[in-house]
């Protein structure tokens, strides 16, 4: 009986074939990409960026991101372009720059507030990178870390709304502090649209365009500062509470 | 005053003995029908020995309840799913390829008394040709073949993969949907241990990783009737192509009924359709 040549056409008919693998149309166009875990490598760097939002809400919380990030763009003396949209970035200050931003976010009357939404950092991450921001140490509060690991809990779903609208502002970080220039045209062309989201089909294609360029931003060489806020953060969390699990432990 | 849980494990008790009872009538009214030709016993024995292996694999399955899971069952079952792709392609070509089937069994016996030679010798054993497990493996293979005589391959006994051989045999879809699905837990594959062995930590602070875990599961009949219905196929197979009938009910539609009937039994089952733990027949795999 001969051997039939495809028993079952149609199936991974659109893939690329290679010796025994069959490739996705969409790798087989780009070829091999460097990979960017969401959950592990970028949630850490652009938590603060959703505690803004969740504490004041969605207009005051990018506001205040754009004066935090400005604030410390602006002390920062160096030819190298940094994204202060990603926390691991503010670890770049010295005591003097890190004196000179709570200066200036006292005089516009946002450090209180700022303070107040990122409270969980110096309580429960004592080495986190925005921790120069309070002037003494916190006393840990339930109800602190309960909001925190809401907020975090957020986070995982990356195309939710809280997590655009903190990746929304780490873009708007990207805008004000002249990282970003786009093109007529271009997906985040009308960022300010994103507002809208997920109401309308223009704000899911910003907010495609804005999970694109946070990608890009996160993989700009940083020489190890991210590296080492997220190793931290997720031991950290290891050490601050036991695992969480549905019907019990495991093992 | 008999407890309603022991009456239940009590039936059910008798379901699986009925079964296995059942499972073995049927592979010896088949062998008692076949008209053996005894200057070529290969055919038969090979033919016979994998319907039986089948049955065994079948009836050890049903009765161990505890193995009704993903966890276990997936063992058996890949297993007889093998047997049954194994058997199907034999019967395309049934000298040439039972006699692929023997020898490569002999070659990997040898292989084995081979190794075991290297293994002892490596260990300083002055007098290797009358260790006992020596003799006992070269009397065994020489009982077959002598084993000077016996090649050894060390690649598929069919020298072709079993998808291709489902394929031609006519069960690609068995190879698709059960075989290759049941290979996961066979293999200890990744997709097999993120279900079964890994448990998801629910605690955002840990980032949703996972932990390892040994989770008890629920006995799931559906597995048993897997089991029966491969044995079926099996045994239907083996009709087929030796053009014989039997009279004899199929132990797997007996399974069906009395499962269905335990289940419309139980309390709160009263006027609904049964689920009965058995899945539709047609589905593939």
């Amino acid at each position: 009986m001969a051997k039939p040549k495809n028993p079952r056409p149609g199936v991974l008919r659109d893939h690329k074939q290679i010796g025994k693998r069959f490739i996705p149309p969409f790798v087989a166009q780009l070829g091999p990409m460097n990979e960017v875990s969401w959950r592990t490598d970028i949630i850490p760097d652009v938590l603060w960026l959703a505690l803004l939002n969740e504490r004041h809400g969605l207009i005051e919380g990018a506001e205040l991101c754009r004066q935090l990030a400005v604030s410390a763009k602006g002390v920062v003396k160096t030819d190298q372009l940094s994204w202060f949209g990603a926390a691991s970035t503010f670890s770049l200050l010295d005591n003097t720059q890190q004196a000179a931003v709570v200066a200036e976010l006292r005089s516009c009357g946002a450090l209180d507030k700022v303070r107040d939404a990122l409270l969980a950092f110096p309580m429960f991450y004592p080495a986190c990178p925005l921790n120069f921001l309070y002037e003494q140490p916190q006393p840990a509060s339930p109800d602190v870390l309960h909001r925190f690991k809401t907020t975090l809990n957020s986070l995982f779903d990356r195309g939710g709304r809280e997590a655009t609208f903190a990746q929304a502002n780490g873009i708007y970080i990207a805008f004000t502090t002249d990282m970003l220039k786009v093109a007529p045209g271009l997906a985040l062309a009308n960022f300010p649209a994103i507002e809208a989201f997920p109401h309308t089909e223009e704000s899911k294609t910003i907010a495609s365009g804005v999970r694109a360029a946070i990608n890009m931003f996160c993989r700009q060489d940083d020489q190890g500062r991210s590296a080492a806020w997220r190793t931290y953060f997720w031991k950290r969390g290891l050490e601050l509470e036991p695992c969480e699990f549905r019907a019990g432990a495991p093992v | 005053m008999t407890e309603p849980s022991e009456t239940f494990h009590g039936r059910l008790q008798q379901i699986i003995d009925q079964f296995v009872a059942n499972a073995r009538a049927e592979l010896s009214i088949r062998w008692s029908a076949w008209s053996i030709d005894i200057t070529q016993p290969q055919l038969h024995e090979v033919v016979g020995g994998l319907l039986a292996r089948q049955v065994t694999l079948a009836t050890q399955l049903a009765r161990a309840p505890q193995s009704w899971n993903g966890h276990v069952a997936p063992l058996f079952l890949r297993s007889m799913t093998d047997a049954h792709i194994s058997l199907a392609w034999i019967f395309e070509a049934p000298e040439n390829r039972c006699d692929k089937y023997v020898k490569f069994g002999l070659g990997q016996k040898k292989l084995f008394l081979e190794h075991w030679k290297a293994h002892l010798a490596q260990s300083g054993e002055k007098d290797i040709e009358n260790h006992p497990m020596i003799k006992a493996l070269e009397a065994w293979l020489n009982a077959e073949r002598f084993h000077f005589l016996t090649e050894v391959a060390v690649g598929s006994w069919s020298e072709t993969d079993t998808r291709s051989m489902a394929d031609e045999a006519g069960c690609g879809d068995l190879y698709r949907f059960a075989y290759a699905p049941f290979s996961a837990a066979v293999h200890n594959m990744w997709h097999h241990v993120i279900d079964y062995n890994l448990e998801t930590c629910h605690n955002p602070l840990h980032g949703y990783h996972r932990v390892p875990a040994d989770k008890d599961l629920p006995v799931d009949p559906d597995y048993l009737y897997r089991a029966a219905k491969y044995l079926d196929k099996s045994f239907r197979l083996f009709d087929r192509k030796t053009g014989m009938s039997v009279e004899i009910q199929s132990s797997l539609k007996q399974l069906v009924e009395s499962l269905n009937e335990l289940n419309e039994s139980l309390p709160g089952s009263e006027g609904e359709e049964p689920d009965g733990g058995v899945s539709d027949e047609s589905a593939p795999g």
